[in-house]
């Protein structure tokens, strides 16, 4: 395995001076085995996210994109390299652990929404809870609240729109208080007036301090985060930070 | 990635085909299995039970009655008519020839039996039987004889074969002090004494045990009655008897009377039988016959019927894993239709499928099915009563079961989706493919 | 609101799953009725591999007696008679019988045997009989018999010097030793002959074992009596009700091992078929049991509300069989409940534990990204 080398260290230390990294992953390699020898989804991956930050990672498809999105999400640990995830390295950890882990430390927005169709609003943002701890209801519909979707609580989700159901899947996300939110192409499957709606909570989400890392197409919403990660065949690349920009406040 | 994706999708669509095919693999094994089993256990069951023997007699019709208790023969009767053991190839002859598995003449009498060197040699009651006859003709092949039709009878040693030898019932053996291998002196009628060796010591468990055995052309020459035959115990495969059999054949108009000859009850075989031999009265050993008959149908009954549960379970376990495959594939419906496809069209797809692979689950099913019948056969029935594992392989295909069973398989298939299809079919297209985008 | 929303809104794992269960409602009932066709096919058959044995035994009375005891030197007693019928126990038959050698009307010996009809009737009920005889001086005769005696309706039988006249009810056609032979009651042959019965026929029912734990208990007990089994009868009833029973074991394995496959698949289709709501599941924190249990908790709910319909289905099915294949009722029996029980658990269980194995090795993000 290929040294992390001095210089790619020094430079992402140097960027995130000051904040504390919530993600710090150094010489990240994660290999599949295929048919014809192996395939290097991810190749050597080294840099930090640091608490508060909002993060785009953006790349081609089969450019790693998803393989970097399981990791970071606990979905699956490295083959090589060392990830530490809020000072946990998490590469050493078991399955059951990384389940529990995972459960306090990510909070998930998809693409697909990926509600339970038979759960309302509501119930589906308990189920959270109850992966989590204990479920409690006034924190449920809080959460909610702070979507804009209190008066939905108790509809089913074939009864909301695409952009209400990606709401509530914010407020899913949000409920157990996760240090990091990994939001997969959260607006991808939304129309522009719902797209915007979302990217304004992720901006109050970022602005309230929230560690916001969000896989993109769209250069509009990546333009929205403070950094760019780019992928191209496993590689990472990273941008400095640019200037941020800020819709509310 | 797309490579992935074509791969993983071809390997869930053919596990969905998989699933279904399998559904219907296993329902048309288990029928045809059944099936085959119901269709044969008649058979087997008859075999089983010849060994209550036969379950025809046939004698001579008698001027003089038996005066016999317990089989023993209390006064034997004198000058008494026999059949002739000639006419029984006419047996051959008749409509339900095939249907006779096993013959046994026996001709009774009375010789004189001592040892070599001793006193002079007193009579005994004496039986002439068939020993591994060969009775087949041109298209059967039939071995039979006293052994096959008693198979309750012990014989140590072996059988009497032709004249010098001699089977002795297990009491008179023991009354005369004699084992196998020893030498006796036997007298018949016409005075000629002539040694024979002692080949076996037979136990029936009746009055046979007091008798000198003889093959039967052997005690036939001893006695003087060349030809002679004093009964013939028949085993016939017979239908078991209903309101019809019992009618009197005579006073049943013509066509009627047609109809209960070409029937394998006993009582026809019987009358066959009366019509064939000369001078012989054939009667159904009611015994044998009625409980035969019973116990025939209540055990086919059973396999009947259990086949019945199994099809319904087949039915059912197929229909499952249609409605599974089909609703696996609403999203596949709902984009075709969103394509445009006519509804028509789209089920006719569906269904054409769900036949091809219940034909091909069918076919291998009935395969399968067949050999494990014949397997189970061989197994449970063995090689005693003359179905070794090659014999049952060579007949485990029945083909009259194929069509039966594919068409069974169809059914099941094409009813078992016709539910899901429908709803898949109602269905809002788009409704689908946005939940399963 | 909020106080009757509490009430209402609750996350818990039997909740889900009976939301889960009503939402995928075609699925939930083809799973259900997957696993209650298993239940009620294995109860069905299961309640009549049970019975089988005792069902065949019983059609196997239908040949009669099993066991003839003799007596080697007079009579037998009636205090004999009580006692080898407390050996062959109470649902056994047995028919006293005495013979003697007569002469008819035309001077023909033939065998005459007292015997008590109503015995006769039910021990061998093969006889094709006309009418039995009911009265003290009524016979019946041997077909074969018959044709040596001149009044069939005033039949005159002489014993030693002795005659005696009764009137013939109807011929007996048996097809064997019967045919020639003339039966009159017991008590009407003791008065004219002056004999006891010195031959017991008796039916004991229940198989090879049974009828050789009566003979030796016979044996042992009347030393002075000779009782021998007939052979072919118990023999045969031994090979053909073992044979049958290892058939029905046969079909009762290859139905059970049909259904438990078909079963299988349906119910991993419906597991596989939710991979998704799996990954969310696992995204959201979940554990590998949490996930299991679920799974596992949804099959088993569907087993067992499967069980109880199947089992009250089969016992319902193996009843009409036993009606119309026997005759005689095959009464459920809760013993088997609990094989099918734990049978269908079983099947139940695998295929819930099979695809969530399945979807271990799976990527929940690329599932959750729909692909």
């Amino acid at each position: 395995m290929k040294m992390v080398s001095e210089a790619q260290r020094q430079h992402a230390e140097a960027m995130l001076e000051g904040a504390a990294p919530v993600i710090e992953l150094l010489g990240v390699s994660r290999v599949y085995p295929s048919r014809s020898g192996v395939v290097h989804a991810l190749n050597d991956a080294s840099f930090t996210i640091g608490a508060s930050e909002w993060v785009a990672i953006t790349g081609p498809s089969g450019s790693g994109k998803s393989t970097l999105v399981n990791l970071l999400g606990c979905l699956d640990t490295p083959t090589a390299g060392t990830l530490r995830i809020d000072g946990t390295e998490v590469h050493t950890m078991g399955g059951g652990d990384l389940d529990r882990f995972r459960a306090d430390k990510v909070g998930f927005i998809f693409q697909q929404f990926h509600l339970i169709p038979y759960l309302s609003a509501l119930e589906n943002v308990m189920l959270a809870q109850y992966f989590h701890s204990m479920t409690n209801e006034s924190d449920a519909r809080a959460a909610l609240d702070r979507v804009g979707l209190s008066h939905r609580a108790e509809h089913l989700p074939s009864e909301l729109s695409g952009g209400e159901q990606q709401r509530v899947c914010i407020a899913r996300a949000l409920i157990n208080d996760p240090p990091i939110l990994l939001a997969d192409e959260p607006t991808g499957n939304l129309d522009a007036a719902n797209q915007r709606i979302v990217a304004e909570i992720l901006a109050e989400l970022h602005a309230n301090g929230h560690t916001i890392v969000m896989v993109t197409h769209d250069p509009e919403m990546a333009a929205l985060a403070q950094r760019k990660i780019a992928l191209s065949h496993g590689k990472v690349f990273c941008h400095p930070v640019s200037n941020v920009v800020k819709l509310s406040q | 990635m797309f490579l992935r994706m074509l791969g993983e999708s071809f390997v869930r669509q053919r596990r969905r085909k998989l699933l279904a095919g399998l559904a219907i693999l296993l329902g048309t094994t288990a029928v045809t299995a059944m099936l085959a089993l119901a269709t044969t256990i008649g058979d087997r069951i008859h075999r089983e039970l010849a060994v209550y023997g036969a379950n025809i007699t046939v004698y001579p019709k008698a001027d003089t009655l038996d005066v016999k208790i317990g089989g023993q023969t209390l006064r034997p009767t004198t000058g008494g008519v026999y059949l002739h053991a000639s006419d029984l190839e006419k047996l051959h002859g008749i409509f339900w020839a095939n249907n006779i598995t096993g013959l046994s003449p026996e001709l009774d009498s009375s010789i004189s039996l001592g040892k070599l060197d001793s006193v002079p040699p007193s009579p005994v009651p004496a039986a002439g039987f068939w020993f591994q006859h060969n009775f087949g003709d041109a298209k059967v092949k039939l071995i039979t004889g006293a052994t096959q039709l008693h198979p309750w009878w012990k014989l140590q040693g072996s059988a009497p074969q032709g004249s010098g030898q001699i089977v002795l019932g297990a009491t008179l053996a023991k009354s005369l002090k004699v084992g196998i291998g020893d030498r006796l002196m036997v007298l018949g009628v016409s005075d000629v004494a002539d040694p024979v060796t002692v080949t076996g010591i037979l136990t029936t468990g009746d009055a046979t045990e007091a008798k000198a055995i003889f093959e039967l052309s052997t005690l036939q020459q001893y006695a003087d009655l060349p030809d002679a035959v004093s009964r013939v115990d028949v085993s016939a495969r017979t239908k078991p008897e209903d309101a019809f059999a019992r009618k009197d054949p005579d006073t049943l108009s013509p066509k009627q009377r047609d109809l209960w000859y070409c029937r394998p009850y006993a009582n026809s075989i019987a009358y066959q039988i009366r019509e064939a031999i000369p001078g012989a009265a054939a009667e159904q050993v009611r015994q044998v016959e009625q409980s035969e008959g019973t116990i025939l149908e209540r055990i086919s009954g059973l396999m009947w019927l259990v086949s019945a549960a199994a099809m319904l379970a087949a039915a059912v376990a197929v229909s499952a894993a249609m409605a599974t495959a089909v609703l696996e594939r609403r999203t596949e419906i709902g984009l075709m239709r969103s394509l445009g496809a006519s509804k028509v069209r789209i089920a006719s797809l569906f269904y054409s499928e769900a036949g091809l692979l219940a034909l091909l689950g069918g076919i291998v099913g009935y395969g399968i099915g067949s050999l494990l019948a014949a397997l189970l056969t061989a197994r449970i029935f063995g090689e005693q009563s003359g179905i070794t594992l090659r014999v049952a392989m060579a007949h485990a295909f029945n083909p009259a079961l194929l069509p039966v069973v594919l068409g069974i398989a169809l059914l099941v298939a094409i009813a078992g989706s016709t539910a899901s299809i429908r709803s898949a079919l109602r269905m809002d297209p788009s409704a689908v493919l946005r939940n399963n985008a | 609101m909020s106080t009757t929303a509490t009430s209402k809104a609750n996350i818990s794992l039997g909740r889900m799953l009976l939301r889960s269960l009503a939402h995928r409602r075609a699925r939930s009932f083809s799973a259900l009725a997957a696993l209650t066709v298993s239940a009620a096919v294995s109860t069905a058959l299961l309640t009549l591999y049970n019975d089988l044995d005792a069902k065949l035994h019983h059609e196997f009375r239908s040949f009669g007696a099993n066991v003839v005891v003799n007596s080697t030197s007079v009579a037998i007693s009636p205090d004999e008679i009580l006692q080898v019928q407390n050996i062959a126990g109470t649902n056994s038959l047995t028919a006293p019988i005495a013979y003697a050698i007569a002469e008819t009307d035309r001077k023909t010996p033939v065998v005459v045997a007292g015997v008590d009809f109503a015995t006769m009737q039910k021990l061998d009920n093969w006889w094709k009989v006309g009418t039995w005889p009911g009265q003290p001086d009524q016979v019946l005769l041997g077909q074969r018999a018959a044709g040596f005696i001149a009044n069939e309706k005033e039949v005159t039988l002489t014993y030693a010097g002795k005659a005696l006249t009764l009137h013939g009810t109807g011929r007996l056609s048996t097809g064997g030793d019967e045919d020639s032979r003339i039966y009159l009651p017991l008590a009407t042959f003791e008065n004219w002959i002056g004999v006891q019965p010195h031959v017991l026929e008796i039916q004991v029912p229940g198989g090879a074992g049974r009828v050789n734990a009566v003979l030796s208990q016979l044996q042992h007990d009347l030393p002075q009596l000779h009782a021998e089994p007939v052979r072919q009868l118990v023999a045969g009833e031994s090979s053909i009700v073992d044979k049958t029973h290892a058939l029905m074991y046969g079909a009762v394995l290859l139905i059970a091992l049909t259904v438990a496959v078909s079963v299988l698949a349906t119910l991993s289709a419906s597991v596989l078929e939710r991979r998704r709501d799996f990954a969310l599941m696992k995204a959201l924190g979940a554990s590998q049991s949490q996930l299991f249990a679920h799974f596992l908790l949804e099959a088993l709910v569907l087993a067992t509300v499967g069980v109880v319909a199947g089992y009250l289905l089969g016992s319902g099915l193996a009843w009409a069989i036993g009606i119309a294949n026997f005759g005689t009722a095959t009464w459920p029996k809760l013993s088997i409940l609990p094989l099918v029980l734990l049978l269908n658990l079983g099947i139940a269980a695998c295929a819930a534990l099979f695809p969530a194995r399945v979807l271990r090795g799976l990527q929940p993000a690329a599932l959750l990204k729909g692909e």
